[in-house]
């Protein structure tokens, strides 16, 4: 059995297992926790209370909220930095350790930076961005980066599996506390699809740690009544340990739940967040020993750990007595509570504590909290009468204590419902809130919706639930919620002002910035009055707790200071991630499609080295890297001198059928189609409406309404989508189908192409005669339908063969059987994009960019200027009206001559850059480097263009008219 | 049992035939082509693992497309029984099935159970009457095809697809024209008798990718790739 000092016996810890104890270490000591306990309570069990080192001044810090809502509970566990140790359940061998401390946690040397805490004013780190000149970084940015950040990242981190999965429900509850639970029960029973989300591992929310009675047994009743009815429920999906993380449009809710992201779609949500409760703001109010109340009932009841021996309570209303009553019967000395209030009607939970003879301090408040020198925690509090709102009058007594429990006020956890477009509201005489401004589809319940008493939330969950139901049509119906009778009597409150500067400082608004009340005031000095901008001078609210516990005392501070209201000056904008979210959950198991030929296996059989087209993989060369240019060379050799098979299936590929599918492309192209042959290829060049060229291919006349054209690789997609968008509106009787996907194509080119092709292609002449260059044939090949292409993309004879694409693999093997004793070779798409720069023909997207006309790259012949319309037309009638101020000129240089220059290198005119290369590489067939750029639109053939080399050196090159390689265009008509 | 055979004796080869033979996939000639039979192990292992969860490829088996503002005349000529709703299936009594993906589409899949190529003796027809506005849509090669077997089917598109297929909310017959591991995608739900089932047919050229994104979803419930052997032990 686990014997540590402040365990409580069962049936306290209903998430423990108190037969089942686990081991694990902390700072390099072993510990023994129980089955269920999270790091914190682990520890808090052992008695060890000092959990981490604060951002800034290093101050101790440890429990706080029990809820995983702030930095004071932040360790590293084993390769994880940031984990909150209040969440984080143990488990055996677990490695933890403190976090942002110099020496050790319980000696930090950096805490000394705390002594010279007056010389880092608000705003301090903006400041060293500006005075003196060069301070910053030569100064201070050493030193901030090395002070920042908190736990350690390892690059070695092992890789864990994460994902995502879609959700779908009618009604999302967001909740499962009391509100929710009968939010969820209502709209069930209306024959709705319910999903209940709740981050805890249990249903309950405060009805698990909460005491709403006298004798402490109606949350346990409650809560076993409402949760048996729920899990018995057929309508009611249950998801614990579930973090609702933000809201986006149209309900789209991210719900964490260990590694996997749930993308939730529901017609209708229902918030019943609850509330979070808030700090009282005094001198060393972040000390190790002082918690939230709600703290210490979860260590209690949700873990089974006495929170400390000597408890005093700061409180302004019952949840404050009923936590005096908690720790009483626990074994924890209460010697005193000091309420804020000056005077109340006495309640029954008032009365019985009264009557434990507890004192009990009316309008007093905590001064100074002071700590044990050694252990850094909290030894005593003095308290003093509270003279004004916000100030101190005379000692009343300083008690000592290793507790401080604070119940001073609540907060509707109003996140979520503001990223839907809610408002935060302010009752400046009750100090309480409410939201307004929600969409139709959004309901609030609970807390969340101001409502502080146990029965009112419980109505106010019914009435969500039926609001919910209504909305989706549904019939509402009675349904068996627990019938209770709720005290009434009981008054949770939330104090207007538990602010109290103190002479020396450190009243911290912002545990996790550590900043104090000062700071903020000063702020609003400084002319930033606006709450976002306090934000961002101070860093209040941009620690891990996002604001949660400051956001309401900065509210107040500010509207103080600028003498306005607390609505007027209302919260910082609420963003989700709602919880710190590890980039891993949103990053897992994304989806990268990748498109392979049907040849691909083909290409790695070969050796081929692969690269990134679009979502397509082509290979680039065949052989092994470090030979690389060797490989290309040979290939594109190959290709000149004998016979080449290139892989062109990528290319995209249309039918367009009907009609009217002649003038359609007259209208989407700039070339002239009406009058093209049947049997007939024309090249086709496609502007936008601005006269820029976007994609080009070739036009395949197979019959009078039939054409097969083909698209760039990465442009298809576009090419489609943009005749579907136009014929929209031109109603043209005609079909537009990709195909793309259909056809594996190959390219069987070279002086020897044809000899290969007549081993396996015996159903039609393929002499240059019956099929010319420019002309389009069906046949089979090796048995395979296919479509034949006389193209002349690299400048040899060659055939563009597409076939099914289920077959393609048949067709490759096919051709390389066909062509093994002629010597064929496969040759990779850099050798291509070589051939075709001998050749003199752009490659759309490289040699092109967004503005570039067919006028710059010398294409006017592919204008035509007898089309009543094409696209693009009426701008390129403009922009020839003007002389561009740059061309795409051919250079050469010799091989010998220099450092080959690369792509994108800088083409200047003195220092002035007028272009920059498109296309290089050296040329094993003219043996020397070819390439293409912009130059200066009146830069003729036989002068030198200036290229800034990489290096920063200047390269000469020779203009020269293109093509560089069979100008007369004898090879490709062979 | 069908004759083993080798894919690479065929001219038509499903794309990935090599990830399938790696997983131990046993193919056997149908029709003009080969598809998996089984994966090495019995009858009723495959057919129970289809009930939980199982992934077919269905590639091999024919399939056909028709688009243009003559297509419901034609194809209803061609003696099929089409209803007047968009994305829905319709069982013919032959055995195929005619999705309407809208006014002036449909796709159309070869009987499963049947042994002759039923789509291709259409597209022959279709060549035939070169009906007007009526054109062929070469699915076979454009579209992979796959089918999600079993009672968790839903599970597993719910990791890898944003629409609601729950069997309770996606009726047999309903067709989803949407995006399956962000590739353009058409999901047809096509129950094998009483057994949850769902077509997938989707991008030929992202089949690798797609098996890969569907083997890897299926971890989490135990699901495996079965052959086409079991799917018909299930209709039959």
């Amino acid at each position: 059995m686990e014997t540590s000092p402040n365990r409580l016996p069962p049936p306290l810890g209903m998430l423990v297992n108190h037969d089942k104890p686990v081991s694990f270490r902390f700072e390099s000591s072993q510990y023994t926790g129980l089955a269920g306990d999270t790091i914190a309570s682990a520890l808090a069990a052992n008695d060890t209370w000092l959990l981490s080192r604060s951002f800034k001044y290093h101050r101790p810090r440890g429990v706080f909220s029990m809820a995983g809502l702030e930095a004071n509970t932040l360790v590293q566990v084993g390769y994880e930095p940031n984990v909150a140790a209040d969440k984080r359940k143990i488990t055996s061998g677990l490695e933890v350790t403190g976090q942002n401390y110099s020496g050790s946690l319980a000696n930090d040397r950096a805490a000394k930076i705390g002594l010279a805490s007056r010389f880092f004013p608000v705003g301090f780190y903006y400041k060293t961005f500006f005075q003196p000149s060069g301070a910053w970084q030569n100064f201070w940015e050493p030193i901030i980066r090395k002070y920042a950040g908190l736990g350690q990242v390892h690059l070695d981190t092992p890789r864990k599996y994460y994902d995502k999965k879609y959700l779908f429900c009618d009604i999302a509850v967001i909740g499962g506390g009391p509100a929710g639970m009968s939010a969820a029960l209502s709209a069930a029973n209306s024959g709705a699809e319910v999903l209940l989300v709740e981050q805890e591992a249990v249903l309950g929310g405060s009805l698990n740690y909460g005491r709403f009675d006298t004798d402490g047994k109606l949350a346990p009743d409650l809560r076993d009544e409402f949760v048996a009815t729920i899990n018995n429920h057929s309508n009611i999906g249950i998801m614990t340990d579930a973090a609702c993380n933000g809201w986006f449009a149209d309900n789209w809710l991210p719900i964490i739940r260990g590694h996997r992201m749930y993308k939730l779609r529901t017609k209708e949500l229902i918030l019943a967040t609850g509330k979070m409760e808030q700090p009282a703001i005094f001198h060393n109010n972040d000390l190790p020993g002082i918690l939230l109340g709600t703290a210490a009932q979860r260590l209690i009841r949700l873990y089974g750990v006495r929170p400390g021996r000597r408890a005093v309570i700061l409180t302004a209303g019952d949840d404050g007595y009923a936590m005096a009553l908690d720790l009483l019967e626990n074994g924890v000395n209460v010697v005193a509570v000091a309420d804020l209030r000056e005077s109340f009607d006495a309640t029954p939970m008032y009365e019985k504590v009264r009557s434990c003879n507890i004192p009990v301090h009316m309008a007093c408040t905590v001064f100074e909290a002071l700590s044990d020198k050694h252990t850094c925690h909290l030894r005593a509090v003095e308290l003093r009468k509270v003279a004004s709102r916000g100030r101190c009058g005379n000692k009343v007594q300083c008690y000592d204590c290793d507790l401080l429990c604070i119940s001073t006020g609540f907060m509707p956890a109003y996140q979520l419902a503001l990223q839907a477009g809610g408002r935060l509201v302010h009752d400046e005489r009750s100090s309480m809130f409410s939201i307004t401004g929600l969409p139709a589809s959004i309901h609030l319940a609970g807390a969340a919706n101001g409502e502080n008493e146990l029965g009112a939330e419980i109505e106010s969950g019914r009435r969500a639930g039926r609001a919910a139901s209504k909305k989706l049509g549904l019939t509402v119906s009675g349904h068996a919620l627990p019938k209770q009778v709720y005290p009434a009597s009981y008054i949770s409150t939330n104090h207007p002002w538990p602010i109290f500067p103190h002479p020396r400082g450190k009243e911290f608004l912002d545990l996790d910035e550590d900043l104090q009340y000062l700071d903020i005031v000063h702020a609003c000095q400084d002319g930033y009055t606006e709450l976002e901008l306090v934000k961002r001078y101070s860093t209040i609210g941009m620690g891990p707790s996002q604001g949660r516990h400051s956001a309401l005392a900065t509210a107040r501070v500010v509207a103080s200071a600028t003498q306005r209201t607390v609505s007027e000056v209302g919260v910082t904008t609420a963003r989700p991630p709602l919880h710190a979210e590890k980039l891993a959950v949103i990053a897992g198991r994304s989806f990268k499609p990748k498109r392979l030929t049907a040849m691909h296996n083909r290409h790695l059989e070969s050796g081929a080295q692969m690269i990134i087209a679009g979502m397509w993989w082509r290979p680039a060369y065949y052989g092994k890297s470090q030979h690389r240019n060797r490989c290309i060379c040979e290939e594109n050799l190959a290709v000149r001198d004998n016979v080449g098979l290139i892989d062109v299936s990528t290319l995209g590929g249309l039918e367009v059928r009907g009609p009217d599918a002649a003038e359609f492309l007259n209208r989407m192209y700039t070339f002239a189609y009406s009058g093209q042959k049947t049997g007939t290829l024309r090249y086709l060049l496609m502007a936008n409406t601005a006269g820029t060229i976007i994609d080009d291919g070739v036009a395949c006349r197979l019959d009078n309404e039939h054409f097969y054209i083909t698209a760039t690789t990465g442009g298809v997609d576009n090419v489609f989508r943009t005749m579907l968008w136009w014929n929209a509106q031109w109603r043209l009787d005609v079909d537009v189908t990709n195909v793309t996907a259909a056809y594996a194509g190959v390219n069987l080119v070279g002086p020897r192409s044809r000899t290969v092709l007549q081993q396996v292609c015996r159903d039609i002449d393929l002499t240059s005669k019956s099929f010319p260059y420019l002309a389009v044939r069906s046949a089979t090949v090796a048995g395979i339908p296919a479509r034949l292409l006389r193209v002349g993309f690299v400048g040899e004879l060659g055939y563009e063969i597409h076939v099914p694409s289920l077959q393609g693999e048949a067709l490759w093997d096919a051709l390389l059987d066909a062509g093994h004793c002629y010597g064929i070779k496969p040759v990779g798409i850099e050798a291509q994009r070589l051939l075709r720069l001998e050749k003199g023909h752009l490659i759309v997207g490289q040699d092109t960019d967004a503005t570039t006309t067919p006028q710059e790259v010398s294409m006017a012949w592919a204008i035509s200027k007898r089309k009543p319309f094409f696209v693009g037309g009426r701008s390129l009638q403009i922009i020839e009206r003007h002389q561009s101020s740059r061309k795409l000129v051919g250079f050469t240089i010799k091989a010998e001559q220099g450092d080959t220059p690369e792509e994108s290198n800088l083409i200047l005119d003195g220092n002035a850059i007028v272009g920059h290369i498109t296309s290089v590489g050296y040329s094993p067939t003219l043996d020397r480097i070819v390439g293409m750029g912009y130059a200066k639109a009146d830069t003729e053939p036989g002068t030198s263009i200036h290229i800034k080399l990489k290096s920063g050196k200047l390269q000469f090159a020779q203009v020269v008219d293109m093509p560089f390689y069979d100008p007369e265009n004898k090879r490709q008509n062979m | 049992m069908t004759q083993q055979a080798d894919p690479t004796s065929f001219n038509i080869r499903s794309p990935h035939y090599r990830t399938l033979l790696s997983a131990g996939a046993r193919f056997g000639s149908y029709m003009n082509t080969s598809c998996v039979m089984d994966y090495g192990r019995s009858r009723n292992w495959e057919v129970s693992q289809a009930k939980q969860l199982g992934l077919v490829d269905l590639t091999p088996i024919p399939r056909t497309g028709f688009k243009g503002q003559g297509v419901i005349q034609w194809i209803s000529s061609q003696g099929m029984e089409i209803g007047q709703h968009s994305n829905k299936a319709y069982p013919q009594q032959n055995g195929m099935l005619v999705g309407r993906l809208a006014d002036i589409e449909v796709i159309i899949l070869n009987g499963l159970q049947s042994r002759t190529n039923q789509c291709e003796s259409l597209d022959e027809k279709h060549a035939c009457d070169q009906p007007v506005r009526c054109y062929l849509v070469p699915r076979f090669n454009t579209l992979a095809w796959f089918m999600v077997t079993g009672e968790t089917s839903a599970e597993v598109f719910a990791k890898i697809c944003g629409v609601d297929l729950r069997l309770k909310n996606f009726s047999r017959g309903a067709i989803a024209q949407t995006s399956v591991a962000r590739i353009n995608s058409i999901i047809i739900r096509h129950d094998l008798k009483e057994i949850p089932a769902f077509h997938l047919l989707f991008d030929s050229a992202s089949t690798e990718y797609m098996w890969a994104c569907l083997m890897d979803a299926y971890m989490e419930f135990k699901g495996s790739p079965v052959g086409y052997s079991a799917i018909r032990a299930l209709v039959m």
